[in-house]
């Protein structure tokens, strides 16, 4: 199917800070395409430059081969929530979304639907300035759905939502993709991401770094081993070794092999008398194939805690694993 | 179009603060009206003076909160960055901005001809009951005046807007739509005596005055066309940079 969002040679300058550098990106319909990036990578200056908010220096970045001003009524084609926060506080969440909604000659009725979905129902009649974070990404999730678009632009919407609200807009945006929607979703929560995500667009310094599914993604950036537990660990081992594999880490009952597979563990195992407690394919998270992919991107690089001189001149200590107050 | 000005005027009236501004504008010069019309001793020659003292004059106030009406009516868009739910929702911005002056300039000129028409009617009613006479029309000029202030009121309201649009500041835009005629001009016409008929708002404020201002601005309407095409240049210069800046 073709790319529904697509922009080509998209860039952006703020002064002589390159904020989008010559992106070219496709977003195809059916999927959610997640939106990665570390911060300071122009993930929400590319989305404002897509919807045509800030203007882009060169390039094109259109909707089904149209530029954003083009499309006839907006809201019915394209749901975009930028910022939870872009809300007058002293406006009730109904007329909020009722400014919104007859801007594109969409119905009140509209208004109650949405507020319903998202389930602010109860609280429709609430000024804006008594809401949670989460409350209002749900708002700006109703104003995004108000015109039933097929296309949805989303910046960090999990951002403040409660465990529930996480899950429920995971399901929400999974559902839409299944319906045939393009979902273009940023976020820094690379754990929801992993799970939201079909696709992955990942930038760095407003450049294109990689693009792929999410395991594609994960399998080239991190490594892979084996966790074997065994009541005769060190036979198992051993046996191993001789066959060409590699001992990655080793626990005190259990080792992490690389350099051969699960079947042939297992045959080896069998073939031996071994008896196994575990033997489980391992490989890195989507955060540490983020973190691997955009260590050179990275505009901001924190200090490691044990670098961090405390008050008294010394470092903090390193955190200890498993450890809590004392 | 109609579908933004629908959603200007959603906009507009959903918000506490131009309700505020807008009982204000209508509740004080009622009640400065009443007072006047109740207590004064009208020893005045002709109905010219009894009709800008109970009518024209309270009223002015309504001509600086349309100003602010007008600065509010993209200025909280900025402060609050709904601007950029606007644009999304609507990224025509000209049509965006035509809504929006058109909006704010009806509710600004209407707020105005509103109070003006209650003060009327009001003073009309207490005066009778005192042998004082009062006519819109008598003098003539009284409706000039009264047209005057409605007119004024539209073009601040426009002024404001125009103002905020540039600056994207509602702090900044106010002060200085309500200081500069006020200090700003009053400073510049008394150092520069000879350029005072050609300062902008001097002569948009004489549009509701009655009687003889000499030659320290233009006649009525040559005035009021001064000053409108003072507001149109303003605003153009807004609207130019709304369209160019990112939202």
């Amino acid at each position: 199917m073709p790319a529904v969002i697509q922009s080509r040679g998209l860039t952006k300058r703020f002064g002589s800070k390159v904020a989008v550098d010559d992106l070219d990106l496709d977003v195809h319909p059916g999927r959610v395409t997640g939106f990665l990036g570390p911060n300071g990578s122009g993930k929400s200056t590319t989305m404002r430059c897509l919807l045509q908010l800030d203007r882009a220096d060169a390039g094109t970045a259109t909707f089904n081969g149209l530029p954003f001003r083009s499309l006839a009524s907006p809201l019915r084609e394209v749901g975009a929530l930028l910022d939870a926060g872009y809300v007058h506080p002293a406006r009730t969440a109904r007329d909020h979304l009722w400014g919104v909604a007859a801007s594109n000659g969409i119905a009140k009725a509209r208004v109650g639907e949405v507020l319903e979905m998202v389930g602010l129902g109860e609280v429709a009649s609430h000024r804006v300035k008594g809401f949670s974070l989460g409350m209002r990404q749900r708002l700006g999730l109703a104003a995004v759905m108000l015109g039933d678009p097929h296309t949805l632009i989303l910046d960090e919407p999990a951002n403040g939502l409660d465990p529930e609200g996480i899950r429920w807009i995971r399901e929400f945006l999974s559902y839409l993709a299944r319906q045939g929607r393009t979902v273009f979703v940023s976020s820094h929560l690379l754990s929801e991401m992993a799970l939201m995500a079909d696709h992955l667009v990942v930038i760095g310094q407003g450049r294109l770094i990689e693009e792929g599914s999410v395991a594609d993604f994960v399998g080239r950036y991190t490594k892979r081993w084996v966790r074997v537990r065994s009541p005769e660990l060190v036979r198992l081992v051993q046996l191993a070794r001789e066959r060409g594999a590699e001992i990655v880490q080793m626990h005190p009952d259990a080792a992490d092999l690389r350099g051969a597979e699960p079947a042939l563990l297992g045959e080896l195992a069998a073939r031996n008398g071994i008896v196994l407690h575990e033997l489980s394919p391992q490989s890195g998270s989507l955060e540490d194939a983020f973190l691997e992919l955009t260590r050179s991107a990275q505009e901001y690089h924190a200090t490691a805690p044990s670098e961090v001189p405390t008050s008294a001149g010394r470092p903090l200590p390193p955190p200890v694993p498993g450890g809590g107050a004392r | 179009m109609i579908n933004a000005i629908r959603s200007e005027w959603i906009k507009l009236r959903t918000a506490r603060s131009n309700i505020v501004l807008m009982c204000v504008a209508i509740g004080a010069p009622l009640l400065v009206s009443t007072l006047t019309s109740l207590f004064n001793d009208f020893q005045f020659d002709d109905g010219l003076d009894t009709f800008g003292a109970t009518v024209l004059g309270p009223c002015y106030i309504c001509v600086f909160l349309a100003g602010v009406i007008g600065v509010l009516g993209i200025g909280q868009e900025y402060r609050h960055n709904t601007i950029r739910v606007t644009f999304a929702a609507e990224p025509r911005r000209s049509r965006v901005l035509t809504a929006k002056v058109i909006v704010t300039t009806a509710f600004g000129a209407g707020i105005a001809l509103v109070t003006q028409t209650l003060c009327y009617i009001e003073a009309s009613i207490i005066l009778r009951a005192r042998d004082v006479h009062i006519g819109i029309t008598d003098p003539g000029e009284n409706l000039a005046g009264f047209v005057g202030q409605v007119v004024l009121s539209g073009l601040f309201t426009l002024l404001g807007f125009g103002i905020c649009a540039a600056m994207r500041q509602p702090a900044g835009a106010i002060p200085l739509l309500l200081l500069w005629p006020l200090i700003g001009e009053g400073i510049i016409g008394g150092v520069f005596p000879k350029i005072g008929k050609w300062l902008p708002f001097r002569n948009g404020l004489r549009l509701p005055i009655t009687g003889d201002v000499g030659d320290e601005t233009l006649a009525r309407v040559g005035a009021g066309l001064y000053f409108g095409a003072f507001v149109v240049l303003v605003v153009a210069a807004g609207w130019l940079l709304v369209e160019r800046r990112d939202a």
